[in-house]
């Protein structure tokens, strides 16, 4: 198991970006974190360190934080509608507690979903975990060496204003092609990305 | 047997899948936290019990009040 530990403050040497030094945070919630200390994950190198660790846009999760305040009231609105008048008290109450406990429950989902989807980018290979639901899991990862193409997507209203978008990243590995989707800063992403995908050539062509 | 007792034994029925699936749920979350180790560890951990605790606790009032 990999253990947490302090990191010196600049973990790569002289292809660290100093214009990046902002964006270093211990925050667990971020979506956006170069270089952060407390992010490990399984199957870790020793020498393997995290460059960016990239999450869901927050803004992403507008939609299922409304869904979920309607959902908790929700009961206090159909009050107004006896629909289950004709139940016994014990089971309208049953009922009640089974809605709220839905509504925990898909709250809950959502949550883990965008907390535990992370994208996570090395000195050594990009990482794409997805936890599609409560009881899948996809974790696929390619060596920066076997990257071949870079692709951001960002477009739209909202992507746009909120600075948001999708790194495709198309890769001779077995898995052809992984998307970091949805993560804020896309172009400084790519510009990460490509910093190491180059640094990385250099190191192969120094003569040993 | 009534309406109601059939409602009844529907209700605690889907209550008891949704413990299984609840218990799944915790397993779930360790491996996720195993997998990808944030310094919410723990207390990501000990919410996924939430859902588990508020489960039983349905399922004994559904018991006693139905």
């Amino acid at each position: 198991m990999a253990e947490i530990f302090s990191a010196s403050p600049k973990m790569l040497d002289e292809q660290t970006h100093p214009e990046m030094a902002g964006f270093r945070t211990k925050n667990p919630l971020t979506s956006f974190a170069y270089e952060p200390e407390n992010i490990h994950f399984l199957d870790q190198d020793a020498e393997e360190k995290v460059v960016l660790f990239l999450r869901w846009h927050p803004i992403t999760n507008l939609g299922w934080i409304l869904l979920s305040f309607a959902f908790l009231i929700a009961p206090v609105i159909f009050a107004y509608f006896p629909v289950l008048s004709s139940l016994p008290l014990g089971f309208r109450l049953t009922i009640s507690l089974l809605w709220y406990l839905i509504a925990v429950t898909y709250v809950y989902e959502k949550f883990l979903h965008w907390f535990f989807s992370g994208f996570l980018i090395t000195n050594k290979r990009v990482i794409d975990i997805d936890f599609e639901n409560l009881i899948y899991r996809q974790v696929s990862f390619a060596t920066l060496d076997k990257i071949e193409d870079v692709t951001i997507k960002a477009g739209g209203g909202g992507m746009t204003l909120f600075n948001y978008g999708d790194v495709f990243i198309q890769t001779a590995a077995e898995i052809e092609n992984i998307e970091f989707e949805r993560i804020p800063k896309p172009d400084k992403v790519a510009h990460i990305l490509k910093g190491l995908i180059l640094k990385k050539g250099q190191l192969k062509e120094k003569p040993q | 047997m009534t309406i109601l007792g059939i409602l009844k034994i529907f209700i605690l029925f889907g209550i008891l899948v949704y413990l299984i699936f609840a218990v799944v749920v915790v397993k779930q979350v360790k491996i996720m936290n195993a997998t990808l180790k944030t310094p919410l560890e723990f207390p990501v951990q000990v919410s996924s019990f939430i859902p588990l605790a508020f489960a039983v606790a349905v399922f004994l009032f559904a018991l006693l009040a139905l």
